[in-house]
């Protein structure tokens, strides 16, 4: 029997074997599908809030509603509270009844010029309070620039004066499709996590599984390579976790599909993807699903039961959540194409997917992904070939 | 046939050695039945992997259907076929694609896969449920499927280690009698148990072994007469504790 014989075998009845596994379906396809749909939906939630100003209120001190009006005409006077003393509005903040209290006062400066001062009281964690300072802040300041273009008129000067030096903002990103929506950073973190959780949920029962329930020995005394088992058991894996991690794809595309106030904002551009993105994408998530296929195979060989499989797993999954965490905030920290980071494994592989999706990845970015996935792939391939070759396989249970 | 000369597994578990098979030889012949007769952790099951090419000796050889098991591994596999109670099936497989799968594994394929898949299941008369799921099978009818699966590519040897261990009586009887089905079709059968009913009625050698070491080796009148009792247990007690079997 050859190598190529024994691994088809192998694999054609891991996945038959999956295919009628109800956590596989549950684990690989609703799962994902169902937690990344309404993972769109809260984003979608979060969004609208944010862009339609949400509602905040203000504890404002020792004025009337008279002399709030002349001061911001723009207010929602039904959102303000008047207190008599800043302690009072200290107080409402702090109970959450109010995010900011704001005390005026009037003091002239050196040049006898008549200052207003808004005294803010804000408790930074609260995000509502930072939106609101910041709003507060927007409208003084439209303000300020009001009054020195009457003073510039009234002195017969150019109003213009006051924009003499602009910014004018161009975004150079391909703001196409799925790159065009806001979601598009998280994404490759939930793509790589999923191949991962994918897989994980099965490869203890195909593994450890075999050695627990007693088919492992009958398989062993069978011509079938050793080898060839290693072999077709990854790559049913591979197939288990490359569905897991599209799935997450497949969950934001029908989101995204289901036309709702909700989730209308979060992809302006569309869904669409180029060719070439999923093309490569595919590519870079084969050799991703081939490295923790490899590796969990590898893990589970050496397990004696299912149980002690899924504690080896549990804490490699750690492993691997905190650089797929690491690639969602990496960006903030200017390190995106630092060398050690292109050699990073899943970290890399993370950046490199949300690259292909924004349109901005290169070969020399995708080469070092490829290469490091391909190698720690071998290495487990040849570290699970291993396992299966000792006396372990059927006497360690 | 099976030949067997100073096989010898010892195990390490730190610095502790453990002989669990000692310098074991036998001979078992094609139509016949060879018992290993012992008691829980005497070393059957290691020299049945030993035999099977599962674990690699310490010391010692054996050759099967001619076949070394140290140059030949590959050929030892495709000779032998192996069946206990402790070798499951595969749950979500039905009995037909269990022997599908293991009949591609011994390197069947197209019709005549589909012959000898058919010809396993009428021997072993799985014909009504091996369209079933193995977990849906009773205890018997997954007994019949693993018979089915270990003479699936015709072997000319055939281990079973303690085949009835944990079968009811109809189960077990099931097992017998593809024994003695398997001995008429000139198999060399070798089955480790400790149950003596079984060895009277079926065993034409009998290989004695305890603490890993043979005690003694023949027909069971053999044996019998050289230990100077009457029934197989005395023989067995005597061989292996020869206060007990006096006492």
């Amino acid at each position: 029997m050859t190598t190529g014989t024994g691994t088809k075998q192998v694999f054609l009845k891991e996945l038959r074997e999956m295919a009628r596994d109800r956590r596989v379906l549950q684990a690989s396809l609703i799962m994902p599908i169902f937690v990344i749909a309404l993972f769109v939906f809260v984003m979608g939630v979060v969004q609208r809030a944010v862009t339609e100003k949400p509602e905040v209120r203000i504890a404002i001190v020792g004025v009337t509603f008279i002399d709030l009006k002349e001061q911001f005409p723009d207010l929602n006077t039904s959102n303000i509270d008047l207190v008599p003393t800043f302690a009072e509005g200290t107080a409402l903040v702090e109970e959450k009844a109010a995010q900011l209290v704001i005390e005026t006062t009037l003091r002239t400066d050196d040049d006898g010029i008549t200052i207003t001062v808004h005294r803010v009281g804000y408790i930074d964690s609260d995000p509502l309070a930072s939106l609101a300072l910041a709003e507060l802040k927007s409208q003084v300041n439209a303000r300020n620039l009001e009054n020195i273009k009457t003073v510039l008129q009234e002195n017969n000067l150019p109003a213009g004066l006051t924009e003499a030096e602009q910014v004018q903002p161009e975004n150079l990103g391909k703001d196409e499709g799925l790159a065009g929506s806001s979601i598009v950073s998280l994404l490759p973190y939930l793509i790589v996590l999923w191949a991962f959780y994918g897989g994980m949920s099965v490869v203890a029962d195909l593994v450890a599984g075999e050695k627990e329930r007693g088919t492992m020995e009958t398989l062993m005394v069978s011509p079938v390579r050793r080898a060839a088992v290693a072999l077709g058991k990854i790559l049913a894996l591979m197939v288990v976790c490359f569905i897991g991690s599209l799935t997450t794809l497949a969950g934001v595309f029908i989101a995204g599909s289901i036309k709702s106030p909700l989730t209308e904002n979060l992809f302006p551009t569309g869904l669409s993807l180029g060719l070439d993105a999923i093309l490569f994408s595919i590519i870079t998530l084969v050799t991703l699903v081939a490295f923790f296929a490899s590796m969990m195979v590898s893990i589970c060989a050496y397990a004696r039961n299912i149980r002690e499989a899924q504690t080896y797993l549990g804490l490699l999954s750690f492993i691997i959540i905190m650089p797929a965490i690491f690639s969602q905030i990496i960006g903030f920290t200017g390190l995106e194409r630092a060398t050690w980071v292109l050699w990073t494994p899943v970290l890399n592989t993370a950046l490199a997917i949300k690259d292909l999706i924004l349109g901005s990845a290169t070969i020399s970015q995708l080469g070092p992904v490829w290469t490091v996935n391909l190698v720690l792939a071998s290495y487990f391939l040849w570290s699970s070939i291993k396992q299966f070759r000792k006396e372990e396989i059927v006497l360690r249970v | 046939m099976v030949n067997t000369s100073h096989l010898t597994k010892v195990f390490t578990d730190g610095k502790k050695k453990i002989t669990a098979v000692n310098s074991v030889d036998f001979h078992a012949e094609p139509g016949q039945i060879h018992a290993l007769l012992g008691v829980n952790g005497a070393g059957k099951t290691t020299l049945l992997r030993m035999l099977s090419t599962v674990i690699r000796p310490t010391s010692g050889t054996a050759t099967l259907n001619n076949f070394d098991i140290h140059k030949n591994a590959a050929q030892v596999r495709e000779s032998i076929g192996f069946l206990s109670t402790s070798t499951a099936l595969y749950g979500r497989l039905t009995g037909r694609e269990m022997l599908d799968y293991f009949g591609g594994l011994y390197g069947f394929s197209g019709s005549e896969l589909k012959e000898r898949v058919q010809a396993a299941i009428a021997q072993t008369q799985a014909e009504e449920f091996c369209d079933q799921l193995c977990d849906r099978l009773s205890t018997g009818q997954k007994q019949r499927i693993s018979i089915a699966r270990s003479i699936i590519h015709n072997p000319p040897i055939l281990f079973l280690d303690e085949p009835t261990a944990g079968l009811d009586i109809l189960a077990a009887q099931t097992v017998l009698t593809f024994i003695e089905t398997a001995r008429d079709q000139g198999k060399t059968i070798i089955f480790s148990t400790h149950i003596m009913n079984e060895v009277e009625r079926l065993a034409e050698r009998i290989t004695v072994i305890h603490q890993g070491e043979v005690k003694g080796t023949g027909t069971l009148t053999d044996l019998k007469s050289t230990t100077g009792t009457t029934t197989a247990e005395q023989m067995f007690l005597s061989l292996i504790s020869p206060q007990e079997a006096h006492a």
